[in-house]
């Protein structure tokens, strides 16, 4: 089979992605779509009249909405690392699963960044967390962790968006001189006059490289950040050192897992099989199983560092409390999902039947969700003063906006499946006119 | 043509940020009140002293909206303009609220906020003019907010005063001085 | 005052909070036009913005408390205690500061009212009425005497003297009138009478007692005089060593006064005469050579021997040492004061308790020391429960056609078992002068609603060589009118022989009586009496500084020897039956005011249950029934039965259960039983079934563990070790903040804290706390800025040793809230307070989750004040709306009113200027305020004390509040 009519086989996948809408696509947008309105409206119900729709209360302060930003952030990173990080390290295996990883990437920001605004008591007043000149004179704190959020997840914003629309302008281009009607228009837009020429292409690789350093620190970076928002408190269970490469790699298991959660499926449906191949699955499910154990390390050292204390230290009791008191059946399932599950996937076959891999990765998404769940309510709900401790229950309000985020999530991605190349064209070609110049190179 | 949507968003956005930062510091025109009462005229021509209608200027929060019994105070005797027509009939106008002891329901033309906690009182006292917040009222027909009444333009005379004796005046840009 | 300003004022808050809403909506300030309407004819002394103060007199209780009312715009805004008065002495408890929102209450009667046939009431003219209430009046004195009754709180005063008057007037016969005060220790009276020929309560002087034993007298909550023995108390504590007054409480229930108790004797109901006598048994024992016993009481020696120690321990259900131990304590730490009983210890032999205990006072000289005679004006000596039964019964009988109701709510007073309801049916004419609906008013069928007494004028004596004036610190709310002036018209159409008074005003009848009075005593050469009586009613009262005649007991002649026989002992409770043990709260009392909202919203001390009654119960009782706090208990006994969400609490004896005075549950189960001898309602003695419901009904808490879990949050020192734990700070990593000019500091004494809750009430006042109601109390979401968490011991089964602590905002030098607010919200002022800007606030809430306190409160949703409760709202501090964050300011408004009047005086502001809402009204005066860099200052000079430790120290908060640790004696757990 010749290199072009590969090329051309491949484009013709991709683009195939893009055709005319089955029903079952039609019924999965029109469930994540309802459940992103059930979530808008049980919110609209916070903004009417307060917060004491929420289970919320002295001390716990805190609770789901949080939980929901630290996870969707969480998720937000495997994009940026498969991306980038496996981009410098030249890492075959990403060519094929980076585009989707960076489409959620994407819109796992764009569903985090929803949350800090709507926890807040007065969400109208969102805008005053932006350093901008205004009439009151008055400036922002700096010192505070959620101003650091602030920077940081708009900071990620931007450089993930820019990386994925930059990354997509070839493809956009093949997309274009093939498609006609709005289609040609949008590509045409959004592949910036791509031609192909040298030129460009010089251009281009030289600026791609030049992104994915510059998104690299932000990997590291944006969780770390999120971590100081309990590690910069005061509060036992909260404040400690370990939080940053903590979360960092909670923030990883949680994005790979779910870039596999999206890729089975998406590989199923749109035939992508020959693109997507075992072996790439294979290399995120290392990747799932690295970042299991550091989790798994790292519990164990924040525990087996506070046991010795004495017995009337704050701090140790909250870990006491953690894992033996309300919310102990939380904690445990959330080792099983996040330290036992994954080791399931040293097996091939596990790895191999779609079915028990789906199973194994949606587990770890649900335990990264309980384990950022454990950190925030247990700690707030047992800290200094005994007279003070009272439990949290979220409310079904809480619980709507929760899911809500995810109808929110999936409804961008499906819209996104059908405009955005989900595999990178370009890039497959390379691998093959790659692959291609090797057999040259045997023929002679 | 690629790039000049990212250039047109990014004037936006200045100017947005901009708009922000000076909204709500032009000052409303005059209200039209029940009747017309000119500072021109008692302020200015008559130059009768502010406190002595706004009383509690000098000790107290509010300075406090004259009443009806102070107006009849002068005007028991001040009936008419011999020379000026028009005059007299402004005055009847308050005549007749006089014999009819009804209040006259003024519009507000300054308003603070309510989370603001303004006291006339300590302002007077040390030396604020009447009219570095309220304008040259002596001049005005119909009275009417001149400043911005912004917290950016207290701010920038507490700062001000603060600036020349930063020790004392630490409390000058405290924020309990004004919201409790 | 015309009434364009009146409706001005209320106009007012309403667009503060209007302005606080539309804050929350986020819309300019500038949107609303607004209207300024200007007053016909200005009131000289309201200056708009401006404070002033009015002197009264507190009506929550009998004890008559002088008041100063603080006014904003002609209406009262906060209710404080007159520092000039001898009896609260500037102090005033949680009743009498709630007693605002009566004034504002918003189910206020607006005007006269009638019941038609259809059973509803109809506004109705105040002549009409007057008229309707002399003619049955008329009819009925026709009929003969005591068909017009009339029940009233106690009236030591012209309102007292009009009402006898009337009734005179109309034939009637002093037992007519029903002087209703359920709480008031008749026993004693009788006891005093029986043994000394006085029928008074001893006047009390506890700072001089050594010792102070309680059986069952609450009299730190709401026996008696509270906030004036709560002083005198309180002045005994503070200190180490032995001169520090020590307290023993005796009862089957640790009451809040029995926790600032040094010792707990758990008798049993019932067991407190047995204890008394075996005390006085001891004293008297010539074996014991006790010194300078009371010749008269040594006398008695041969009948008290007659009695077996062995038995009266086993009687009381103590170990005989801890009898001899308490009895020896009293011979040797002189002068002591015993107290008793109160309602917890009220039993049929209630008189014999109270006369033992007095012989008791008499035989160790507690006489002429701590307690006298001859102070009790005895001018209005309120009815026994026997005189209540037996009007209840006259109306039962249909012997009576008017019944009137003055101040007093009969109805939900009596006991159920009395079955007054049905009685009052028969009444032909029930007339209610009640300011809002309450049990009489139900079923009166004339309501002629009074006006509240800060609408009123009027004078009360509570005690000889006290006369407090009441006064109105505003135009009444409403078309109300004061009984008395009510009650003189009506005789006014009665064509008496005589007038009652010259005039039916109030005002004159003051003078009439109090205003002569003071200008007699005034009288003299050189005196302007007419000067005096203004004097008086500025002050607020007149009180003669030489001291009445202090009156030392005669014993008479083989008076005490029938209280020294013990009766039968009381039958073994049966299978499932325990003890009924009632008592009264601070906050609740006798339970007259007690649904004013603040009272229902702040949490009892003792068990942190707020809007809800509760039935005390021991974890081994609780055991027994397999029920947990929440779980509903059925309560059966011979009066009634009822149904109580059970508080499991180590502080009652196991075969005991404790449910609150005034609650509807209560009077169901309240016995009819009385104490044969004084006629007192025998509130002690009677048993009932416990079991359990089998159902839920989670009870409002405030408390999360009640146990401090070995953290020391709460220290305590002896002794032996007088020094406080510190935590160590040497090593900080960042500079101190500076505070160049204050640092405002506070010093909580825990050893003389109460937990009265009376500074809570000033709080919700003077910061206009909101009240959100019972399901928010359940969630959890308490608004109070000052809560007084309840510790009772270190570990769960562990010891009980109940410690309270004041918790407010610590305005930290390192606060943890201000380095994590993302707006600066909250934030360091230069005087050190820890600020919280409402309208800066976004609601993040991690200041919250940020404070090691968990002090600062969230507005889960926007507050509500019906009308017209808004006109009590503080308009120096903010409504705060929906979505932010709020906390203890120090009552920043406070120190910035002192330091305006310094700046004005050009003069520093001087040490104890500034007194915080919570500090001012502290009756124990636990709560010192100051500012911490004057070396000098009262507030650097307690917080320098040994006994000052810090609320979680270690956390290196270096909070401005320094606790001064309980001291306890080295001998105790």
């Amino acid at each position: 089979m010749s290199t072009a009519s590969r090329f051309r086989s491949i484009e013709d996948t991709v683009r195939a992605t893009h055709g005319k809408p089955g029903a079952g696509y039609w019924v999965a947008l029109a469930v994540s779509a309802s459940v992103f309105a059930f979530g808008a409206w049980a919110y609209s119900l916070i903004v009417r009249s307060g917060l004491h729709w929420t289970g919320l209360r002295r001390p716990g302060m805190w609770g789901n909405l949080i939980t929901d930003f630290v996870f969707w952030v969480g998720i937000a990173h495997s994009g940026t690392l498969i991306s980038a990080i496996l981009f410098l390290f030249r890492a075959r295996f990403r060519t094929a699963v980076y585009r989707v990883s960076e489409m959620m990437t994407v819109f796992a920001v764009l569903t985090a960044g929803l949350y800090p605004v709507l926890h807040l008591g007065r969400p109208w007043f969102a805008y005053w967390l932006f350093p901008y000149p205004n009439e009151r004179a008055l400036w922002v704190n700096f010192r505070s962790p959620l101003i650091w959020d602030v920077f940081a997840v708009t900071t990620y914003l931007t450089v993930s968006s820019i990386f994925l629309v930059v990354g997509m302008a070839p493809d956009f281009a093949a997309l274009r001189d093939r498609a006609e009607g709005w289609r040609r228009r949008l590509y045409a837009l959004l592949s910036f006059g791509w031609r192909g020429t040298d030129e460009q292409w010089r251009h281009y690789t030289r600026a791609y490289l030049f992104f994915a350093a510059f998104a690299t620190p932000l990997v590291v970076s944006v969780h770390s950040v999120v971590s100081w928002d309990f590690a910069a408190s005061v509060l036992p269970g909260w404040h400690s050192t370990l939080f940053p490469p903590y979360f960092v790699a909670g923030a990883i298991l949680s994005g790979v897992a779910m870039v596999i959660t999206i890729l089975v499926p998406l590989r199923k449906a749109f035939h992508l099989e020959e693109l997507i191949t075992q072996r790439h699955v294979d290399m995120l499910c290392r990747l799932v199983i690295l970042t299991s154990t550091i989790i798994t390390y790292s519990y164990a050292t924040e525990i087996l560092l506070t046991l010795p204390q004495p017995a009337t230290d704050p701090e140790r009791s909250t870990f006491v409390y953690r894992m033996t008191g309300d919310y102990a059946p939380l904690f445990w399932l959330m080792v099983a999902c996040n330290c036992i599950g994954p080791l399931l996937l040293y097996w091939r076959k596990v790895r191999e039947t779609a079915a028990a891999l789906l199973a194994v990765c949606i587990a770890v998404n649900v335990g990264m969700w309980l384990e950022r769940f454990n950190i925030i309510v247990t700690s707030l709900a047992h800290d200094r003063l005994p007279f003070d401790w009272r439990t949290y229950v979220p409310r079904w309000v809480e619980w709507a906006i929760t899911f809500g985020a995810f109808g929110w999530f999936f409804m961008l991605f499906l819209v996104g499946l059908k405009i955005f190349p989900s595999v990178s064209i370009s890039e497959m070609k390379e691998e093959i006119a790659h692959e291609g110049a090797l057999e040259a190179g045997h023929a002679h | 043509m690629s790039c000049r949507p990212s250039i047109a968003s990014l004037l936006t956005g200045l100017a947005g940020a901009l708009a922000l930062a000076r909204c709500g510091e032009r000052p409303p025109p005059a209200p039209v009140q029940p009747i017309v009462f000119s500072h021109r005229i008692h302020a200015g021509l008559n130059a009768i002293g502010c406190t002595s209608c706004h009383a509690s200027a000098e000790h107290a929060p509010v300075a406090g909206i004259p009443s009806m019994d102070r107006c009849r105070g002068c005007h028991k005797f001040v009936k008419e303009d011999k020379d000026d027509p028009a005059i007299t009939a402004q005055i009847q106008a308050l005549l007749r609220y006089l014999d009819e002891d009804k209040p006259i329901e003024w519009v507000r033309v300054h308003r603070l906020p309510d989370l603001v906690y303004f006291t006339h009182e300590r302002h007077v006292r040390s030396g604020v003019q009447c009219s570095e917040c309220h304008g040259a009222v002596e001049k005005m027909e119909a009275a009417r907010q001149v400043a911005p009444l912004t917290m950016g333009w207290c701010l920038e005379c507490h700062r001000r005063k603060q600036a020349e004796r930063p020790l004392e005046r630490a409390h000058l840009t405290d924020c309990l001085t004004c919201h409790k | 005052m015309s009434d364009r300003a009146q409706g001005g004022l209320p106009r007012r808050t309403f667009l503060k909070i209007a302005g606080a809403a539309g804050l929350a909506a986020g819309c300019s300030p500038k949107a609303a036009t607004q209207k300024l309407v200007p007053l016909l004819v200005p009131p000289e002394d309201i200056v708009p913005g401006v404070p002033l103060y009015y002197r009264t007199v507190c009506r929550e209780c009998p004890a008559g408390c002088g008041v100063t009312a603080r006014t904003r715009e002609g209406r009262a805004v906060k209710l404080e205690g007159n520092p000039e008065e001898p009896i609260g002495r500037g102090a005033l408890c949680a009743r009498g500061q709630a007693a605002v929102q009566a004034l504002y209450h918003p189910d206020r009667f607006r005007g006269p009212m009638r019941r038609g046939a259809d059973g509803r009431l109809s506004p109705v003219g105040w002549d009409q009425a007057e008229d309707q209430l002399a003619q049955a009046i008329a009819a009925a004195r026709a009929r003969g005497p005591g068909r017009v009754r009339l029940v009233t709180r106690a009236e030591p005063g012209a309102a007292g003297d009009v009402q006898r008057a009337l009734l005179a007037a109309v034939g009637g016969r002093p037992a007519d009138r029903l002087v209703l005060e359920p709480l008031d220790p008749a026993p004693v009276r009788a006891a005093g009478a029986a043994l000394f020929g006085r029928p008074e309560i001893p006047a009390l002087d506890l700072a001089a007692a050594h010792t102070v034993v309680s059986f069952g007298a609450d009299f730190l909550e709401s026996w008696v005089s509270p906030v004036e023995y709560t002083r005198q108390f309180a002045a005994g504590r503070g200190r180490i060593g032995d001169d520090r007054t020590r307290l023993v409480w005796v009862g089957p229930r640790l009451s809040l006064t029995g926790v600032s108790a040094d010792r707990w004797l758990r008798v049993r109901s019932g067991g407190e005469l047995p204890l008394a006598l075996g005390l006085l048994r001891w004293v008297v024992d010539p074996g014991n050579a006790v010194a300078g016993l009371a010749p008269e009481v040594a006398a008695l020696a041969p009948a008290l021997l007659r009695l077996s120690p062995a038995d009266l321990a086993a009687r009381a259900g103590v170990a005989a040492a801890d009898i001899e131990g308490l009895a020896r304590e009293l011979a040797r730490r002189r002068p002591s004061a015993l107290l008793g009983p109160g309602p917890s210890s009220q039993g049929p032999d209630a008189t014999a308790l109270a006369a033992v205990l007095l012989l008791l006072d008499l035989a160790v000289g507690n006489f002429g020391r701590t307690m006298w005679y001859g102070l009790d004006p005895a001018e209005e000596v309120p009815s026994t429960a026997a005189e209540a039964a037996a009007l209840v019964e006259a109306m039962a009988a249909g012997q009576v056609d008017v019944l009137l109701a003055v101040n007093a709510d009969p109805l939900a007073a009596l006991p159920a078992a009395l079955k007054a309801g049905e009685a009052a049916a028969r009444v032909p004419l029930v007339v209610s002068f009640a300011l809002r609906p309450d049990a009489t008013a139900a079923r009166a069928h004339l309501i002629l609603p009074d006006h509240h007494t800060l609408e009123s004028f009027g004078d009360v004596s509570p005690r000889a060589g006290v006369l407090n004036l009441a006064q109105p610190v505003m135009t009444p709310l409403f078309d109300t009118r004061q009984a008395v002036q009510v009650l003189l018209e009506v005789a006014g159409r009665l064509q008496l022989p005589a007038p009652l008074a010259p005039s039916a005003d109030p005002y004159d009848l003051l003078q009439d009586r109090a205003g002569k009075r003071v200008q007699q005593a005034a009288a003299g050469p050189g005196a302007d009496p007419a000067a005096a009586w203004r004097e008086a009613l500025q002050r607020g009262g007149a009180w003669s500084d030489a001291a009445p005649a202090r009156r030392l007991p005669q014993l008479a002649r083989d008076a005490a020897a029938r209280f020294l026989a013990l009766g039968p002992a009381p039958a073994p409770a049966a299978a499932g039956e325990v003890d009924l043990v009632l008592f009264p709260t601070a906050l609740h009392g006798d339970g007259r005011s007690g649904e004013l909202p603040w009272l229902q919203e702040i949490p009892d001390t003792l068990t942190s249950v707020s809007w809800s009654p509760w039935a005390e119960i021991s974890p081994a009782t609780a055991g027994r029934l397999g029920v947990r706090s929440g779980d509903l208990l059925a309560l059966a006994g011979a009066a009634g039965r009822a149904e109580v969400p059970a508080y499991v609490f180590p502080g009652i004896r196991d075969d005991a259960v404790a449910v609150r005075l005034g609650s509807a549950e209560a009077r169901a189960l309240m016995p009819a039983g009385l104490d044969p001898v004084s006629g007192a309602r025998a509130y002690a003695g009677s048993r009932v079934a416990l079991s359990a419901a089998g159902r839920r009904e989670p009870l409002p808490l405030l408390e999360g563990s009640p146990y401090q879990h070995g953290r020391e949050i709460v220290q305590t020192v002896t002794a032996a070790a007088p020094a406080a734990r510190r935590a160590d700070l040497t090593h900080q990593m960042y500079p101190e903040p500076r505070h160049p000019d204050h640092r405002w500091a506070m010093a909580i004494d825990l050893d003389r804290c109460t937990g009265c809750e009376a500074c809570v009430v000033a709080c919700f006042a003077e910061n206009n706390v909101p009240v959100m109601g019972a399901e928010a109390a359940r969630m959890g979401r308490y608004m109070g800025w000052l809560r007084i968490e309840r510790y009772l011991g270190d570990e769960p089964g562990g010891a009980l040793d109940v410690q309270l602590l004041p918790m407010l905002c610590q305005q930290c030098t390192n606060a943890p809230c201000e380095t994590v607010c993302p707006v600066y919200a909250t934030y360091h002022t230069p005087e050190g307070l820890n600020a919280q800007v409402y309208n800066r606030c976004v609601g993040t809430r991690y200041c919250s989750n940020n404070c090691p306190y968990k002090v600062r409160t969230f507005n889960w949703r926007d507050p509500e004040f019906r009308a017209p409760l808004p006109m009590q709202l503080n308009p120096d501090v903010t409504v705060r709306s929906r979505g932010v964050m709020e906390k203890c300011t120090f009552c920043v408004q406070r120190i910035r009113y002192a330091e305006g009047q310094a700046r004005d005086e050009g003069r520093p502001v001087a040490d104890g200027e500034i007194v915080p809402a919570c500090a001012q009204t502290c009756p124990a005066q636990a709560i010192v305020f100051g500012d911490a860099n004057d070396p000098a200052s009262r507030l650097s000079r307690a917080a320098r004390a040994p006994r000052g430790f810090r609320a979680l120290e270690e956390v290196n908060t270096q909070p401005a509040i320094t606790y001064l640790a309980r001291v306890r004696r080295a001998e105790e757990p």
